[in-house]
């Protein structure tokens, strides 16, 4: 169910390997995408083989270097399928902001996939 | 009523009233030195009074709010001490907890840790209730678990803890603006986030925040929300600046006193501040505040925090600090407690982290300002508890020897000096933490200054103002044992420190 922030948070889906760990810089990146959405709510779907909650290690430097965003993180999975999933639970919420980031360890195994989903993605370094 | 869907609770080191005195609270932060944990907890966090229910009389202010908000939104919740939780095992399916130190990673609870090399009691408290009985049980009922509050950000780096204690969510920040959506999920067992930080824009509103539905410990009451000074090492600062307005904060103290808490702790990371022009005082709204307030309370005030430049100011344009305390507050105490940052004494590392803490004044006249409102504040028997930053980002040992040479000019007055190690927050979040190689010579002098400084100051605080009265005299006892143990350490080690401090 949707809660009260959901029409106006900025969902960034991030696809990370085992080894990945975000650096703090890729807050100016969120800030920055987030800001073009017209959002300061920052809704973080996290597919990574860790699994939860040990995939918060991966995000902490992201999420220790934020000061100025909401910043809600969920687990959303462990398997590249899980991805799909989650776009297509998103899209069945109309216009919702959303936009995919995948970690450089796993971006050649994935980009086909991603490109097929047909949704705005980046690519982020995850060392 | 025999039990509820909505459980807030922490452990004992917050659940207590610390036996009216909050000084006392701080022991929590540190091991049991000299004496059995049994001992140290049952002097300063001993059990509180609670209902049939387990509902406690006096309760912390932070989970007193949340209450309060739920109960607004018109959900079965209720703070429920820690030793009554299984009480609502059949009802509750969400158990909520707060702590304003979870792990011991925040000052000072880091550096008697680092010090002394063993657990504090708050952080084995809490791990103790987490593995208790009652939890275990709720967890295996399917109970979801959400922790808040100050030290949320310490979840982070304890993640091991936070999957073998079974928490769903961690929320960061003022909670009021999430905390109904959240408890609506988990109610409904629809997916929980793992992680809420909240940031600024959403802080709420003075008319989102809630009036406190019961006591909280010590009386102590909120008027004033964010703080305008900006300072890099500190999160509130991020966060708007709201006045409470008056009569709020006479509804909530009726409350307290009605519920037999007869003092009253103003709360504002200045309170000095309250009404002000930006950084400037004000004395009408001050003036008004604590006149209002003493007429509500048959005990003493509190003040949490204030700060020097606005004791300076508030003095030497108004003759406030004079006016309040002999002229107001007189005839109800003899004294006034409130904690102070004094964070450095060096002007050019005040310039860097925290420009505005001088302000009205210039940060170069940092120093100064510091030493004439520690004078103030002895003339006004106002007991200061001052907090110091050892090894915050770009310090300098030039900075260190400032702080010593200003620690030297202030030894005449009154107060307790307690450093604490550097722990990221704020602006500065991403920050290294301060670590134990890292320690200079010009540190331990620093620290070693502090502790002489506190110890002549605590024994006389003692014999002239603290825990005056029959009733006390057992808790005085000790803590005269204590402080006799830990000047006995102290000598007995200050060889090895000199001889560290040289190096």
């Amino acid at each position: 169910m949707p809660d009260s922030r959901s029409s106006t948070s900025f969902y960034s889906i991030l696809i990370l390997g085992s080894e990945d760990v975000l650096h703090s810089s890729f807050i100016n990146k969120l800030l920055k995408d987030a800001t073009a959405y017209g959002s300061r709510n920052v809704v973080l779907k996290v597919v990574s083989p860790r699994g939860t909650p040990y995939y918060i290690e991966q995000v902490r430097n992201l999420l220790l270097s934020n000061i100025h965003l909401s910043i809600t993180a969920e687990y959303a999975g462990s398997y590249p399928e899980d991805v799909k999933k989650v776009v297509e639970e998103l899209r069945e919420s109309q216009g919702l902001r959303v936009k995919v980031y995948v970690s450089s360890e796993v971006q050649n195994r994935l980009l086909d996939m991603i490109e097929n989903l047909e949704v705005e993605y980046d690519m982020v370094d995850g060392r | 009523m025999t039990g509820f869907e909505v459980v807030i609770t922490a452990d004992r080191t917050m659940m207590s009233n610390h036996r009216g005195k909050e000084f006392l609270g701080f022991m929590t932060t540190g091991p049991a030195t000299g004496i059995p944990e049994f001992l140290w907890m049952w002097i300063a966090a001993p059990k509180v009074r609670v209902d049939e229910l387990g509902r406690p009389v006096e309760a912390p202010y932070g989970l007193r709010k949340i209450e309060a908000k739920l109960l607004d939104i018109g959900y079965s919740a209720a703070v429920i001490d820690p030793d009554h939780v299984s009480k609502h095992l059949d009802t509750m399916k969400v158990l909520m907890i707060g702590h304003h130190d979870y792990f011991a990673y925040g000052p000072p609870s880091s550096e008697w840790w680092f010090i002394t090399g063993e657990e504090p009691v708050n952080r084995k408290s809490f791990i103790r209730f987490m593995r208790s009985e009652a939890v275990r049980k709720a967890r295996e009922r399917g109970v979801k678990i959400i922790v808040g509050g100050p030290a949320a950000w310490q979840w982070l780096w304890e993640v091991e803890l936070w999957r073998e204690f079974g928490v769903h969510t961690v929320i960061d920040g003022e909670a009021e603006s999430v905390i109904g959506d959240l408890v609506k999920k988990a109610l409904n067992d629809e997916k929980l986030p793992q992680y809420v930080f909240v940031g600024p824009h959403e802080a709420p509103s003075i008319d989102e925040i809630p009036v406190i539905r019961k006591a909280s410990v010590n009386g102590l009451v909120e008027i004033m929300r964010g703080c305008p000074r900006g300072c890099r090492f500190c999160s509130v600062t991020l966060r708007p600046l709201r006045n409470i307005p008056l009569e709020r904060i006479e509804s909530e103290i009726s409350i307290n006193v009605s519920n037999g808490v007869d003092n009253v702790i103003l709360h504002s990371e200045d309170v000095l501040l309250y009404g002000a022009e930006g950084v400037k005082p004000r004395e009408e709204p001050l003036i008004r505040l604590h006149e209002r307030v003493k007429k509500l309370i048959p005990g003493s005030i509190a003040w949490a925090h204030t700060s020097f430049a606005a004791t300076k100011f508030a003095e030497d344009n108004y003759r406030l600090i004079s006016k309040l305390m002999n002229e107001i507050l007189y005839d109800k105490q003899n004294y006034l407690g409130v904690e102070v940052g004094l964070e450095t004494g060096s002007p050019n590392l005040a310039r860097r982290i925290m420009p505005a803490k001088a302000a009205p004044y210039q940060p170069e006249r940092w120093p100064e300002v510091v030493e004439d409102a520690l004078g103030i504040m002895h003339e006004n028997r106002i007991i200061p508890a001052v907090t110091l930053i050892l090894g915050i980002p770009e310090e300098t040992p030039d900075d260190l020897v400032k702080t010593m040479e200003l620690l030297d000019r202030v030894r005449h007055y009154r107060s307790l000096i307690v450093p604490m190690f550097f722990v990221p927050m704020g602006a500065l979040k991403n920050r290294d933490w301060f670590r134990r190689e890292a320690v200079k010579r010009e540190h331990v002098e620093v620290m070693l200054k502090t502790l002489d400084h506190s110890i002549y100051w605590a024994e006389r605080i003692m014999d002239e103002f603290y825990m005056k009265g029959l009733k006390h005299l057992p808790i005085r006892v000790m803590l005269k044992f204590f402080t006799a143990y830990v000047k006995h350490k102290v000598d007995k080690w200050r060889p090895q420190l000199e001889e560290l401090a040289r190096l």
